[in-house]
């Protein structure tokens, strides 16, 4: 096993609202290590972003961390003082977020921003760079992002650029600042099958090439299976399973995983997709034991009363679910 | 040969813009067989919707002809009479902006039939049935739309769809803004309701997969021209146009028989140029791999490979 990056334990989360709250993330535990790319898959209302965003410490204002650990490098990112993860933000985690529209500052032109962010970057790092040397790495980013042009680009204002050459530029800013672990929030979801497929490839490759870890979040569950190591389930804020991305593709475990790859359409034709019965739980008043309980095929007794924990299952395949038995 | 329900002849829909013509939809053919779908895609921007809108007369057509059930087409919606709006309807891809925020469920289902005159003193029961055809309980009459989940939305602006009991009805992107579970659910709705009463469907998606699983029909838009369009089992074994191979090498998939149908990976490169200057000669001719010299200076033809096997591409061209 490699040498650990992030470890999330026993983390959950909860939104306040009016005289009570909405309990998304719960228990979930999640582990990164040095350079793995990391998938994780599960329907929308799951907990997926809410999850990320606490590893950023970017969460909503009502937004409460209940119980849990997030250990970054060994250091708990949930106590760390604003000064300290704000240098973790400048130069070793970074994240690209689901809509490129949203992400950049529409009254600033890209140079600018890309250059503010190597400017604090650099400085987090202890270097002092003159204008000359911001615009010049600016330029390269946007070059490494496989852009047309980067010195015009960075004159141009968001507006000016298509969907996929903004979604670029956030790679590029993304890539700057993360040194060790790079978050990639559904990066392809709003823009089409063309651009996403090269936006993946352009990240699969920038990834191996400078060693970064990545955490990729996508509905679009082909895209995952092309590029990851090990797929994390999640349904409703915990994990349901995790693998091998080749070894949970062939054998999904977790009754929901297999329900959530039969809602996907085939090219190869076979008949129109199957819905999964019912809707993720209502936040408020959770199911007390499995989650999916409500929706499962396969719900015993047990399932209502007690959660079920991580099952081993053959070589690093855990699954959370009663039908299985630890097999170590 | 089953019963064409609606033909498209040659439509053509210019937009005058200050930097030019946009040329939304630019000479395209195509019919749909009564109780059949027709799939249409294409990345964003390729005139799917523009094709649907003009069909619909949201827009009136700038060239070519229409025939629905027989009889033509004329001029944008104003100029149809009422009787034939009752036939063809519409859903559309955004459900929170295409229900009124303001009017109760029951109130949004009862205006088409009011609209058409039908089921004068049964329209409740009318009601009660559509909600119960797409799966909805039918003590949603008294919800507002913002009480509803996005999936909840859309199946009501189905059912808002099929209250008149339409001929034929086309579907810009139903489930794209939904979840794939969602998705999955709206599609078996959309396709039972397809067997019961026998509705033509005219499907707009840019997801191929689900093409695959919904069209009999399929034809493939890029900058507002129609590239190529087949059965969709031959669609998908036997692709012709450059374009739709590096359309179906492009998409992801999850098992290793889909990959297997897929033709060899084709790098994506480039993106959709601005329609406002479409490149001359054949439209894709800036990202194709296997672009000619003539490819540049002449558009192609559209050719009839095999029997309801149309492309638009020169090396399929018979030569003069």
């Amino acid at each position: 096993m490699s040498e650990e990056l992030l470890k999330i334990e026993g983390l959950s989360i909860n939104y306040k609202v009016y005289e009570d709250f909405f309990k998304v993330v719960h228990n979930a535990s999640f582990r990164v290590g040095q350079g793995e790319k990391i998938g994780l898959i599960g329907e929308s209302g799951c907990g997926k972003t809410t999850t990320m965003r606490a590893i950023m410490r970017a969460l909503a204002d009502n937004a409460l961390i209940t119980q849990g650990q997030i250990l970054f490098q060994g250091k708990d990112i949930i106590k760390m003082s604003p000064d300290e993860i704000q240098k973790i933000r400048r130069k070793s985690i970074s994240m690209i977020f689901q809509d490129p529209t949203a992400a950049l500052n529409p009254v600033f032109k890209i140079g600018e921003q890309l250059t503010d962010i190597i400017r604090y970057s650099s400085q987090a790092a202890g270097k002092h760079l003159t204008k000359e040397e911001m615009k010049e790495q600016a330029v390269e980013a946007l070059k490494n992002v496989a852009l047309p042009d980067p010195e015009r680009i960075l004159q141009n204002y968001p507006i000016q650029l298509s969907g996929g050459m903004r979604q670029r530029v956030c790679i590029a800013a993304a890539l700057i600042s993360s040194g060790d672990l790079l978050i990639a929030d559904e990066p392809g979801t709003s823009l089409d099958v063309t651009i996403e497929d090269q936006i993946l490839r352009l990240l699969a490759g920038l990834v191996e090439k400078r060693r970064t870890s990545i955490i990729l979040i996508s509905h679009a569950l082909g895209a995952v299976k092309g590029m990851v190591d090990r797929v994390y389930v999640m349904y409703a804020g915990s994990m349901v399973e995790v693998a091998k991305t080749d070894d949970l593709f062939s054998e999904p475990l977790h009754p929901y995983t297999v329900d959530l790859f039969k809602t996907v359409p085939k090219i190869t034709g076979g008949g129109v997709p199957e819905p999964i019965p019912g809707h993720i739980p209502d936040y408020l008043n959770p199911p007390m034991g499995c989650r999916y309980y409500p929706r499962c095929k396969h719900a015993m007794p047990i399932c209502d009363k007690e959660v079920p924990t991580f099952r081993h299952q053959g070589k690093d395949h855990e699954v959370a679910c009663f039908l299985f038995e630890d097999v170590n | 040969m089953a019963e064409e329900i609606l033909v498209v002849k040659s439509l053509k829909k210019h937009f005058k813009t200050s930097m030019g013509t946009v040329k939304a939809v630019d000479d395209v053919s195509f019919s749909i067989n009564a109780g059949e779908t027709f799939g249409l895609v294409g990345e964003s921007g390729s005139g799917k919707s523009t094709t649907a809108f003009t069909i619909m007369g949201i827009y009136p057509p700038t060239g070519g002809d229409i025939t629905f059930q027989g009889k033509p087409l004329i001029g944008g919606v104003k100029s149809r009479p009422r009787s034939l709006k009752k036939d063809m309807q519409m859903v559309f891809q955004d459900p929170g902006s295409s229900l009124n925020p303001r009017r109760s469920i029951g109130d949004i289902l009862e205006l088409p039939l009011s609209v058409h005159q039908l089921f004068e003193g049964k329209r409740k029961e009318r009601i009660d049935d559509i909600l119960n055809m797409v799966g909805l309980p039918t003590d949603f009459v008294d919800r507002f739309p913002r009480q509803l989940g996005g999936g909840e939305k859309q199946l009501v602006a189905i059912s808002r769809a099929i209250a008149t009991e339409p001929a034929f009805i086309a579907l810009d992107e139903p489930s794209s803004a939904l979840d794939v579970s969602m998705q999955a659910k709206i599609i078996n709705t959309l396709l039972n309701i397809q067997k019961e009463y026998h509705i033509s469907y005219l499907f707009i998606t840019h997801n191929l997969s689900l093409m695959r699983n919904v069209a009999q029909n399929v034809g493939i838009m890029y900058l507002g021209k129609l590239l190529e369009v087949a059965p969709s089992s031959e669609f998908f074994t036997n692709p012709l146009h450059p374009y739709t191979k590096m359309l179906i090498s492009s998409i992801p998939v999850i098992t290793s028989e889909e990959e297997a149908l897929k033709p060899k990976k084709i790098v994506s490169t480039g993106e959709i140029p601005s329609p406002v200057n479409v490149p001359k000669g054949c439209a894709f001719n800036t990202r194709c791999n296997e672009c000619m010299e003539n490819c540049k200076s002449m558009e192609p033809q559209m050719i009839e490979v095999e029997e309801g096997h149309w492309v638009k591409c020169h090396p399929f061209t018979p030569k003069a």
